[in-house]
């Protein structure tokens, strides 16, 4: 029978082992969270933010919404409180329940804070449908404890020109960037998100900007 | 009364179905883990499911009707440079001894307009429509996630 040395069965263990490894690697399933780490800078230092940090940061875009409530909001409103800040519509099948899902979430882990240092944003990418009073049911049904804001189509489309989203409706659905911005209670954008993110990153994000990071 | 079922009768029932798998040819497909995710108004909804094809040549999905809304549609989700976008596939082809999962971000049945009285937990009726396979009714839940 062959023997062969210890160094050669161990480097022959450690080869075989890498290679189960790396099969095991590129045949694991995707999920949303590779896809959102396909979509953003991998967080590698502890001190970074996981969505893409603005450098330097820029004051938020001026504008002036309807909550679903009828107040009139612009975004002076939010100043002295940390917002996260996304786009969605309330009649998208597919990708809209992700992120509310995910701010249901947020919701319940900055319970206390929510209202007070905290504030949760939506705006919406299909202002012919979401009327403050459509937007008021969605609310309402879901539970949310958010801002839902809303316009005329021709303000609207102001309003994605300024944050840079891409928006396209064609007949009931509407095609968008999945873009989120996290904002200090300074007024200034400070991360970017592209992608759906999960909670737990909104979270540590916003944990570090509440920590005054 | 009831009976064991000596484990020899097993043996040929096994054998059985394995020779005729073995004779069949064309597409053999299931659907099963069906759910709708209806949106919190109760307007429209989107239709997930796993479908598999057991057979050796592939069958394609081309419609999904239903009559707890006023339209459905297959769908894909795709991501078009930031965007995600819906596209209508009108032929989804479920490959021999392959499979194709409706999940969410990526193929689903857009429903649209859903009937009143719908809640969470009650089953509804999907017919997929398969070219070779004819239709395949099978029970989705409503639920949100």
């Amino acid at each position: 029978m062959l023997k062969f040395r210890p160094i050669v069965t161990i480097s022959f263990t450690v080869v075989l082992l890498a290679a189960a490894g790396m099969v095991f690697w590129f045949n694991r399933p995707s999920s949303v969270l590779d896809e959102y780490l396909a979509a953003t800078p991998p967080p590698v230092p502890d001190d970074t933010f996981l969505g893409e940090q603005i450098i330097p940061p820029i004051p938020v875009p001026e504008f002036d919404l309807i909550n679903y409530s009828g107040e009139r909001v612009s975004a002076d409103h939010f100043k002295g409180r940390v917002v996260l800040l996304t786009f969605a519509y309330t009649s998208c099948p597919d990708v809209c329940p992700i992120m509310f899902g995910r701010f249901l979430e947020l919701q319940k882990e900055f319970s206390e804070a929510l209202g007070e240092e905290i504030e949760l944003v939506f705006i919406t990418v299909d202002p012919e449908v979401d009327t403050p009073e459509h937007l008021a049911a969605h609310v309402k049904a879901m539970g949310g404890r958010w801002y839902y804001l809303t316009e005329s189509l021709d303000v609207m489309e102001q309003v994605w020109d300024v944050f840079n989203l891409h928006v396209e409706k064609e007949g009931n659905l509407v095609s968008h960037t999945n873009l989120a911005f996290l904002i200090d209670d300074q007024g200034l954008v400070r991360v970017q998100y592209l992608g759906l993110p999960p909670a737990s990153a909104f979270q540590a994000d916003i944990e570090k900007i509440l920590n005054g990071e | 009364m009831s009976k064991k079922l000596h484990p020899m009768y097993l043996l040929v029932l096994a054998a059985v179905v394995f020779l005729a798998a073995c004779g069949a040819s064309g597409p053999s497909i299931s659907v099963e883990e069906a759910w709708v995710r209806p949106d919190p108004l109760w307007e429209n909804a989107a239709g997930y499911f796993l479908i598999t094809n057991d057979g050796n040549e592939s069958d394609y999905l081309i419609e999904v009707r239903l009559e707890f809304a006023d339209m459905s549609m297959v769908h894909e989700t795709v991501m078009e440079g930031d965007v995600h976008k819906m596209l209508h596939r009108e032929r989804v082809e479920v490959p021999a001894g392959g499979q194709v999962e409706f999940k969410p971000l990526s193929f689903h049945v857009m429903i649209m307009g859903l009937i009143e009285g719908l809640e969470l937990g009650d089953d509804v009726t999907l017919v997929l429509v398969f070219e070779e396979s004819g239709e395949i009714e099978v029970q989705a839940e409503l639920r949100q996630e």
